[in-house]
């Protein structure tokens, strides 16, 4: 379904942000993106979500090329949750910033309302919908950004450190959602207790590149090749889970 | 920090009156937007020199604020900033237009006076039109509203952006406040000579978030134009429109304390 290869991506003035990197991911399957602060998980994000291009190599989903003409299609086929929702609620009321994708997406207003009702009460938050924004917990921003993404019915589901600001019962409850979707997912994260426990595959970046890539469990087990890429071994893998 | 938090809360107050359900927030928006512009054309209109013939249109908020259960405080609040701008126009008419026009008892009215009145009134009444109007619709569907009217989309979404950003500019800068309140050993506001530092720094900051907040929309599809339900106006919104537009053109026509014998006559 999503094919990266040899994709390279630089910023002005600075050494390659991704170099070389290649993977792919199967439809329904769930990847954990794992690395140090710097390693390039949010630009490997932004780039599979269409709002970077590659410098160099190619990303290709569902049979799309990444260029500067496709990558609207990638903006509807990869949806990214972004680390702050903060960032990405921008419309007075939660029921109005969802549907600011679909209407993107030209859909007649019936549709529009229909699937943003619909998701909004899929997530558990349908109450919200007439809120303000402003007035949300972090727990119910996150799940507004993610009703956001989720109504535009993306293929793949790029989510950027989902977990941070979220109390034990934010975390819980974002994490039941995830688990219950059907689209394949990329996670980028530093909480490898969530990783181990939603992904079955992780793919750990260093230095832009392509560290490891293998099976979730085996990775995250592996405490002295994770302290070589700046990770520590999981909570539940150090108290013996 | 203070300041920061209560700029923010205005600006959310007005946006949170916006979600009421009264009837004149369930009205086209394209009724109350042109029923406000008639009502500015209309009170703009009014010669300097006739302030009297601007108390008949104090009829328009008066109405309209209960009909739409906006409250008094936040208008005032808002009023209060943008009142002495006219002010000081209000000021210089006063000192340099001495002819006398009429003498009430002992007291020489001059034209200074009068068109003092007017611009006084004419800038309450013009900024509580649009506060009016903006507490009853909400600024996207506002700037919505001015983009079906055909108004360059560019100027709407500058102006939809403009509002957005300011919010975003005003928590960074309260961010940034706190925490140098809170390691500057008690100062209560920020010393000059770090406010250079301050500023760029809050520059750098909210010019990040933007970029971020761009990037959000782009990767939900955004593409340059904001797109919103727009219910095109039917019969009834065109005949309300008129109606309001009717009733602007009576208090415009007919000077009411003239009628009532009450000011100037």
């Amino acid at each position: 379904m999503l094919n990266i290869s040899h994709l390279t991506v630089s910023y002005p003035g600075r050494p390659p942000a991704l170099d070389d990197v290649s993977f792919s991911v199967s439809p329904g399957e769930r990847v954990a993106l794992l690395g140090a602060n710097g390693a390039g998980k949010s630009t490997l994000l932004l780039t599979l979500a269409g709002a970077i291009l590659p410098e160099g190599g190619a990303v290709t989903l569902e049979g799309v090329t990444l260029t500067k003409e496709t990558r609207t299609q990638f903006h509807q086929k990869a949806g990214m949750v972004f680390q702050n929702p903060e960032d990405q609620l921008f419309l007075p009321t939660v029921g109005e910033d969802v549907a600011f994708g679909l209407r993107n997406l030209g859909l007649p207003e019936a549709a529009v309302t229909q699937r943003r009702d619909a998701v909004l009460e899929r997530l558990g938050i349908g109450g919200l919908k007439d809120r303000l924004t402003h007035h949300l917990s972090g727990g119910e921003k996150r799940m507004a950004a993610l009703a956001g993404v989720l109504a535009m019915e993306p293929t793949l589901l790029l989510l950027d450190e989902p977990f941070t600001f979220l109390d034990p019962r934010g975390r819980r409850r974002l994490s039941q959602c995830l688990e219950a979707l059907p689209q394949a997912l990329i996670l980028a994260t530093h909480d490898l207790d969530m990783a181990l426990a939603l992904c079955d595959r992780a793919v750990v970046l260093d230095g832009g590149r392509v560290a490891a890539d293998g099976p979730a469990k085996d990775l995250l087990r592996d405490g002295a090749r994770l302290e070589q890429w700046g990770l520590e071994l999981p909570l539940s893998v150090r108290l013996g889970g | 920090m203070a300041q920061m938090s209560r700029a923010l809360t205005r600006m959310d107050e007005l946006e949170r009156l916006a979600q009421g359900n009264s009837p004149l927030h369930r009205l086209h928006p394209g009724v109350k937007l042109g029923a406000t512009l008639a009502y500015l054309a209309a009170v703009l209109s009014v010669p300097l020199l006739q302030p009297g013939r601007l108390v008949g249109f104090v009829l328009w908020p008066a109405l309209l604020m209960p009909l739409s259960d906006t409250p008094w405080g936040p208008v005032w609040d808002r009023l209060k900033v943008a009142l002495p701008f006219g002010g000081v126009m209000a000021l210089s008419n006063l000192l340099f237009l001495r002819a006398p026009v009429a003498r009430l008892g002992s007291l020489i009215v001059t034209d200074g006076l009068l068109s003092c009145l007017s611009i006084l009134l004419k800038t309450g009444l013009s900024v509580t039109a649009v506060l009016l109007l903006i507490g009853t619709t909400g600024f996207p569907t506002l700037c919505s509203q001015l983009s079906a009217a055909h108004v360059p989309d560019l100027l709407c979404m500058q102006m939809a952006m403009t509002y957005r950003y300011l919010s975003v500019l005003l928590e960074e800068a309260g961010q940034m406040a706190l925490a140098y309140r809170l390691r500057s050993n008690g100062e209560r506001s920020i010393r000059m000579r770090d406010m250079g530092s301050f500023l760029g720094q809050l520059l750098l900051r909210s010019f990040d978030r933007a970029e971020r907040v761009y990037t959000a929309m782009t990767c939900r599809g955004f593409s340059g134009r904001y797109r919103e339900h727009k219910r095109p106006m039917g019969l009834k919104d065109w005949l309300l429109l008129a109606a309001a537009c009717g009733a602007v053109w009576l208090l415009r026509r007919y000077d009411l304390t003239a009628l009532g014998g009450l000011l100037m006559g």
